[in-house]
């Protein structure tokens, strides 16, 4: 068991680290503060091959590995502690390559090298009003007719509605639907790669809206309704009845990805919490590392830190081993435990280390001048729960060890 | 130890001066220009120049090692300038001999030909310490000697013929822009409560209007070189 | 076009840790391709580009640092690699290795232009492209924050030293040192990466160049600690003042510490 980077992960993760203090330290405050992402940033981040990283170079990507992937994504949060630009990454490395492994090769053509050169946005549309944990009570239905379907519901909490409409190209998403009824079940689903906007073009039936969230502010969230929402076959993603469990792969592989980002900005925050501790002195020049109540706090949460971040490089390994090699040494169920166990760990890691760096920091902490709230605010939007709950991430460890026929309430 | 120093103003022949004395001998030195001649004849007893153009690597090292060639020196000692090390590196690998640059003090061995020399190596934060024999040729570091006062009567000054430059030189002096913080009668000072460069521009546009000169205290100082929230750089303090 | 880049991994002082009696730490300190070299590679990619040119790396050294930092060069575009083996690299005299990179431009060549960084961070500042100059006999342009190629046969350096500003215009061939503001170094992407990988790097003895590789063996080196002077300039009144500031003055200007 080697558990050392390769030295082309190493050489990989230097040259993101190198274009994220380079690029993205200087603006994230920035970014956080005004709402939004430069477009000219995220044209250079595909120019520098931030995007579609495991996607194969025939379509584009950088032909290299999920785990190069999550290394990148912790590099770019570190940079960027408010996690907006590390989440646009990882939403445009994730759902790509869940579009290469199951999509029709035009749509793999068509879409993937848009997306890797930073024209383009792809991310994922699964939730709606009613829920979004409980993906077998989807309610938006696409209804074949001749070479297409017809697709009407609505989605809400989609990361990426803004930016699809800004970038030149355009964007869209990984969307789950229901196949002809919206019966309730796992098996009448279908997947699309769905475009509201292409090669420039706004197509018709697509009513976005933006909200106004809390924290992580350069990425926009917010919902839209498809009315007649037309799609062609060849943008469907794999075949119909697959729709649920593909749409479960991907989350896979998001997962992990978003549980990167969320160890990133977590460490970012733990080195200015050892900074402060090192150079705030009270009671008579005493440094705060030096009272143990605050020193010994530190080292549990560096213990926790260090475990979440070999929970996301392990996770990603074994989807390497599972998509990107043949013969696979892994099914996808084998996915389910490692990563729901990155899942859950990184976000909330990130969210103690952030409350417990703030209490150090004191009032200076509460003040917006520190920043270091952005960080709380942007990584506790995974503790809340967004490409999968906690709480879904617990039911899926308990199903999967306990045992399904204990811990199953779904029929 | 009979040394050979090289200087382009006149406290960088009077620091190499004393340097020379630390090592005991005699001492020369080779000087651009005829001006400069005059004044180093006050402090060495030889002084070697050339009437040389504005600064140019290969053609003033050419005219060192000519002066070399006839004052046969032991050590050759230049400033730890980038003048000075381009000519300490052109000169030592004509003349096949070792270098030593960023060296903070040297001291002859009593009995044998080589010299003891201290230099900075890792940047700045470590020092290392040399045996190293003659002939060799040793940059120093600015200050590490204190400038010698003049000495004895005027040296002698010998020509040394000019060669041609390697390169054409097109040379702008430095414009200092207003007035400097030690010679100003005004003197505006930015504070911990300038938060914004915006704001220091006020300060220097105030400098400017009452003719004076800007400065920084030193947190300010610090934080120009790092990141600061305010100053468009992200981070915190 | 042909372009020679010589580089030098280099250690990143700003990591470098001392034990208690002041022994530099440097097994534990990252080594990297220096930001001068880099800065050099970047021009040597920026001319063949716009006017087309085969870019050589070539390195001193046989440890693991100085063969990345052949990949790293080729990651960043270079088209040949040249490694001179040499146990004990860090303690190699500046001499002996600007021999050996130029006994490899004369094995390899002829080169337009043989560029370096202006400074290693770490050793041998500044010295090691005059000396290349010296042993080939070219015009050297040392310093340069701006390189331009004028026409066949003529570059020209712009170099900031202490006094000004200086252009320099010389035929080519040529040694140039550039400095580590000259400009902002790409950063490989993974693709370069990967394919640096699989790139041939000709590792060359120093026999079969001819040349000597000597060694300089410290007999120190500590954690240089700057001592403090303690020297206090008294004044009782005003005319004290003005004189003590004077001397105050001059003695900061003989330090070196104004200009």
């Amino acid at each position: 068991m080697d558990f050392l980077l390769s030295e082309d992960e190493r050489r990989f993760q230097e040259s993101v680290s190198e274009f994220a203090k380079r690029h993205i330290e200087p603006r994230w405050i920035e970014i956080d503060e005004k709402g939004r992402i430069p477009l000219e940033l995220i044209k250079s981040m595909g120019d520098q091959g931030l995007f579609a990283i495991p996607v194969p170079d025939k379509y584009g990507g950088m032909g290299g590995t999920v785990l190069m992937a999550a290394l990148a994504i912790e590099e770019i949060a570190y940079h960027d502690p408010a996690v907006a630009v590390a989440v646009y990454a990882l939403l445009n490395n994730g759902w790509p390559l869940a579009l290469s492994l199951f999509g029709s090769e035009a749509a793999k053509q068509e879409i993937l090298p848009k997306v890797a050169s930073g024209d383009a946005f792809f991310g994922i549309g699964s939730t709606e009003p009613q829920g979004g944990s409980d993906v077998a009570g989807t309610r938006t239905v696409a209804r074949r007719s001749g070479n297409k379907w017809v697709v009407n519901g609505e989605k809400t909490y989609i990361s990426g509605v803004r930016e699809i409409q800004e970038l030149p190209a355009g964007g869209g998403f990984f969307l789950v639907s229901k196949a002809e009824s919206a019966e309730y079940g796992h098996r009448n689903m279908v997947d699309f790669a769905l475009l509201p906007k292409w090669n420039g073009k706004m197509r018709d039936g697509w009513k976005p809206t933006v909200y106004d969230d809390i924290g992580r502010h350069g990425l926009s969230t917010g919902g839209f309704k498809l009315e007649d929402f037309e799609v062609e076959d060849d943008l469907r993603i794999g075949d119909v009845g697959k729709g649920f469990y593909l749409l479960m792969e991907g989350f896979n592989i998001a997962r992990v990805l978003v549980a990167a980002a969320t160890i990133g900005s977590a460490r970012w925050a733990l080195d200015r919490g050892a900074e402060w501790l090192r150079s705030r002195r009270l009671f008579q020049g005493r440094p705060l590392a030096s009272f143990e109540g605050i020193s010994f706090r530190f080292s549990e949460l560096y213990a926790e830190l260090e475990a979440a971040k070999y929970f996301v490089y392990r996770a990603a390994w074994m989807i390497d081993k599972t998509y990107l090699e043949n013969p696979p040494r892994f099914k996808p169920k084998d996915l389910n435990v490692p990563v729901s166990l990155a899942k859950m760990k990184g976000p909330e890691t990130a969210t103690r280390i952030y409350e417990e760096v703030l209490k150090w920091l004191g009032a200076y902490g509460y003040t917006k001048e520190s920043a270091v709230y952005r960080g709380w605010l942007g990584t506790f939007s995974y503790t809340i729960g967004a490409e999968g709950t906690q709480n879904i991430m617990r039911y899926i460890i308990a199903r999967d060890v306990i045992g399904s026929e204990y811990v199953s309430h779904t029929g | 130890m009979r040394v050979l120093a090289y200087a382009d103003n006149r406290s960088w022949a009077a620091q190499l001066a004393s340097a020379a004395d630390a090592l005991g001998g005699d001492a020369a030195v080779f000087v651009p220009g005829r001006e400069l001649a005059d004044d180093a004849a006050k402090l060495y007893s030889e002084v070697f120049f050339s009437g040389l153009g504005p600064f140019e690597p290969v053609s003033y090292s050419a005219a060192f090692s000519e002066a070399a060639r006839s004052f046969k020196p032991d050590l050759a000692l230049l400033p730890c300038t980038n003048k000075g090390r381009s000519i300490a590196g052109l000169y030592s690998s004509a003349a096949g001999i070792r270098s030593a640059t960023d060296v903070i003090s040297l001291s002859a061995r009593a009995g044998d030909s080589s010299i003891t020399v201290r230099r900075l190596v890792y940047g700045g934060r470590a020092e290392a310490e040399f045996l190293m024999s003659a002939p060799a040729a040793i940059c120093v570091v600015q200050g590490s000697y204190p400038e010698r006062g003049p000495r004895g009567g005027p040296g002698q000054v010998h020509e040394v013929p000019a060669p041609d430059p390697a390169s054409s030189v097109d040379f702008k002096p430095k414009r200092r822009e207003g007035a400097q913080p030690e010679e100003a009668e005004v003197v505006v000072v930015a504070g911990r409560g300038i938060r914004s460069k915006e704001d220091l521009e006020l300060v220097k546009g105030l400098a400017r209007a009452l003719g004076g000169a800007w400065s920084v205290t030193r947190p300010l100082a610090a934080d120009q070189a790092g990141p600061t929230p305010g100053w468009g750089s992200p981070g915190w303090s | 076009m042909k372009i020679l880049v010589a580089v030098k991994p280099t250690f990143d002082i700003g990591q470098l840790k001392f034990e208690k009696d002041g022994t530099p730490l440097l097994d534990a300190c990252p080594v990297s391709l220096g930001e001068a070299d880099r800065c050099a590679l970047e021009e040597a990619m920026r001319i063949k580009e716009r006017l087309g040119a085969t870019v050589a790396a070539a390195t001193v050294g046989s440890s693991e640092a100085h063969y990345k930092a052949i990949r790293d060069s080729y990651a960043m575009g270079a088209d040949e690699g040249y490694l001179v083996k040499a146990d004990d690299p860090w303690k190699l005299d500046a001499l002996s290795v600007a021999s050996a990179i130029a006994r490899v431009a004369a094995a390899t060549g002829p080169y337009d232009l043989v560029l370096t960084g202006s400074g290693a961070g770490d050793t041998h500042a500044s010295v090691i492209g005059p000396m290349i100059a010296g042993i080939l006999g070219i015009p050297l342009i040392a310093g340069v924050d701006r390189l331009e190629v004028r026409g066949p046969g003529v570059v020209a350096g712009t170099c900031k030293l202490e006094d000004g500003s200086y252009t320099y215009e010389a035929r080519t061939p040529a040694v140039v040192t550039v400095t580590s503001e000259a400009n902002a170094p790409r950063i490989p992407n993974l693709r370069a990466i990967l394919r640096s990988k699989g790139m041939q790097i000709r590792e060359m003895s120093a026999e079969e160049l001819g040349v000597d590789l000597r060694r300089l063996e410290p007999l120190s080196v500590r954690k240089y600690e700057i001592k403090r002077k303690r020297i206090i300039y008294k004044a009782e009144d005003q005319k004290g003042a003005a004189e003590a500031s004077a001397e105050l003055l001059a003695a900061l200007r003989s330090e070196g510490v104004l200009s």
